[in-house]
């Protein structure tokens, strides 16, 4: 798992570390020094006691000093002394008792104490009391009874074991003190060179992983570098390129734009030839209304010549029904002359001129037998003739019919060339615009298509400096590899 | 067209007047009338003087009779008639044709032979006629020829088409004819 740190886990866990011991041996040390100024404090406040304790046996002794002088003398300046220890008495008790406040031994001396003095004061008082009044003889028998020296005694009994008891107390006190000092010393000492120990293995550790990781990292780098440089070439010469590019791209965008400028002129020509044509397409629809006009005018009369050519038929069979009538007479009376010869024949000579006029009757028959196969031949032909013209009227209708039809399907056909033509002019006018629209958009791109030719050469002097730059790096890699390599070794 | 119309007219007119202003025909070659007719789908003349008359065919009643030729009797020119197909007769087919045509006989019975068309009349002279000897074969129906202008046409036998008709049925061989 250790392999799997980074080096700035070592360096934190190997300064955390260093920093934990520092932390224990600062805390031993704070510890031990506190308990240490704790111990001289508790000395220096012995060494008050005592000194109070002192201070409180010798204004008692001044005082009684000042007292004996006055009593030897009477003169009141030998009571100065006796004045002036008044207050530093009951200052030191009051001292004495507060200082001690956490020694029950000290504060039942005190107690034993502060009626001593306070009898102590007031013999001197009443002693000198008695000098100023009564003499000297007087006062002489009061401090001759032995009372003074009496409380004196029991004074310097309580003092000499206040004092004793300090003492004990000091002595205590600096043994403590002394056991501090030697545990701080032993704590900072063993933490310093633990803290010592432990950082010179995590600067090992650290290092020797930050060797490797730097070695491998720098390896990285000189890859990375070798592939930036490359990138940064092939960036250089796509830029290159790419300004190239941009040219041939400005070329076309001008050559596209005199395009778009020649299409907005064929635009307009256009939609001038559209509204041409529109104004054609408005005479010819007007045109062919009139033909059609005109067109239902031949429809009218060929109805009018079919209904005749009809009539005609009819009047051609009624003659062609008649013409049977008249060619079975004919054949009757070609029968009838036939018989008539046959019955002239047998009448002998007297039939004779009877066969003359039956023969001439049959030839007249005959003729016109065969002048009513040459009518009906011309009937036939009349009807012939008149069914051709029939069909052909009827076939001249349906063309009429078809060229009427043709004629409504043109005039469509012209008024959808009128809207063709009205569509094709506002598209032309709106290709117009677009156009003209476009060739804005072209010269647009065209200073854009420069825009980035600029930058394309800022690419390609940016380029030129990566690869100086990628240049330069590889060269540090290499020495960075070096002072490694050096540092590992 | 009415122009064509009035020429033939007046044509026909001018004829008609100029027959009877015409003399009459001076003797010469002898003239001969044959009746031109039509049976089944061949052609034959018959002569004028062996018939008594021509005419349209009427309403035939048929009998119940063995002979094929007999087509039944009619009502002709007043007289009921017997009617027989010359096509039966001239053995040409066995059919029974609508027959339009008939040629009447009187002497010596009222006989009518149907036939199918009436191609026309024709006066010929005699040279044109080559007449042949009758013969002995009383099955024979034809005898002679007529050389017209665009076909020649055998005569028919009209004697002997009625001799036949009179002849008992079953003592009368197959028919035969000239062509």
């Amino acid at each position: 798992m250790a392999q799997n740190w980074t080096v700035g886990t070592k360096i934190a866990l190997g300064f955390g570390l260093s920093l934990a011991i520092l932390a224990v041996v600062g805390a031993v040390t704070y510890r031990t020094t506190d308990m240490l100024i704790e111990n001289n404090r508790m000395v220096t406040h012995t060494h008050q006691v005592l000194e109070t304790i002192a201070h409180v046996l010798s204004s008692l002794k001044d005082a009684e000093t000042g007292q004996r002088g006055y009593l030897l003398t009477g003169e009141e300046g030998y009571l100065e002394p006796w004045q002036a220890a008044q207050g530093p008495i009951r200052t030191a008790m009051a001292d004495l008792r507060e200082l001690t406040a956490d020694n029950p031994h000290q504060q039942k001396r005190l107690d034993e104490a502060l009626p001593l003095v306070n009898a102590k004061l007031a013999e001197l008082l009443r002693t000198i009391e008695l000098r100023r009044s009564q003499g000297a003889e007087a006062a002489l028998r009061v401090v001759l009874s032995g009372e003074g020296k009496q409380y004196m005694d029991g004074l310097r009994r309580l003092c000499s074991e206040m004092d004793g008891e300090e003492r004990e107390l000091l002595r205590d006190r600096g043994v403590a003190a002394e056991a501090s000092a030697s545990a701080a010393k032993t704590t900072i000492l063993g933490g310093v060179l633990l803290g010592l120990a432990i950082m010179v293995v995590a600067a090992f550790v650290i290092t020797r992983s930050l060797s490797e990781q730097l070695t491998a990292a720098i390896a990285s780098i000189r890859s990375s570098s070798a592939e930036l440089e490359a990138a940064a070439a092939q960036q250089a010469s796509g830029s290159r390129e790419q300004s190239s590019a941009a040219a041939e791209v400005s070329t076309t965008i001008r050559e596209l734009l005199s395009t778009s400028k020649q299409i907005a002129e064929s635009a307009q020509r256009v939609a001038r030839v559209a509204d041409e044509t529109a104004a054609g397409a408005r005479r010819g629809d007007h045109t062919v209304q009139r033909a059609q006009e005109a067109i239902h005018a031949i429809k009218r009369q060929v109805d009018v010549i079919v209904g005749h050519m009809l009539e005609l038929g009819k009047k051609s069979q009624q003659a062609g029904g008649i013409l049977e009538i008249i060619n079975e007479l004919a054949e009757q009376t070609n029968i009838l002359a036939i018989n008539a010869t046959i019955e002239a024949a047998g009448a002998g000579e007297s039939g004779k001129r009877f066969a003359v006029v039956a023969d001439e009757i049959r030839r007249l028959a005959e003729r016109v037998g065969g002048s009513t196969k040459e009518i009906r031949g011309l009937i036939e032909d009349i009807r012939s003739a008149v069914n051709s013209t029939v069909m052909a009227t009827e076939g001249g209708t349906k063309a009429v019919d078809a060229g009427t039809t043709q004629f409504s399907e043109v005039t469509a056909a012209f008024k959808q060339i009128l809207e063709r033509a009205i569509v094709t002019t506002d598209a032309a006018r709106e290709i117009e615009i677009s156009t003209k629209q476009q060739a804005t958009a072209v010269e647009q791109v065209n200073v854009a298509i420069a825009n980035v030719a600029q930058a394309t050469k800022q690419t390609e002097a940016s380029s030129s400096q990566t690869l100086q730059t990628v240049t330069q790096l590889t060269t540090l890699s290499r020495g960075l590899l070096q002072i490694v390599r050096r540092q590992a070794a | 067209m009415k122009v064509a119309l009035e020429d033939n007219a007046w044509r026909l007119r001018q004829a008609f007047d100029d027959s009877f202003a015409a003399p009459a025909v001076a003797p010469g070659e002898e003239l001969l009338d044959f009746l031109l007719v039509q049976v089944t789908t061949r052609r034959f003349a018959v002569r004028l003087s062996e018939i008594a008359g021509v005419t349209r065919s009427q309403a035939i009643v048929r009998l119940p009779t063995g002979r094929k030729e007999l087509l039944g009797l009619s009502c002709i020119r007043g007289a009921i008639r017997s009617v027989y197909s010359m096509a039966a007769m001239l053995g040409l087919s066995e059919t029974q044709p609508p027959m339009p045509w008939l040629a009447l006989s009187e002497r010596p019975d009222p006989v009518a032979v149907a036939f199918d068309a009436l191609d026309g009349f024709v006066r010929v002279p005699r040279s044109l006629v080559l007449e042949a000897a009758r013969s002995d074969d009383r099955d024979r129906l034809t005898r002679g020829v007529i050389n017209l202008d665009t076909m020649t046409r055998p005569i028919v036998d009209m004697q002997r088409l009625l001799d036949t008709i009179r002849k008992p049925a079953g003592h009368r061989g197959p028919p035969r004819s000239d062509s």
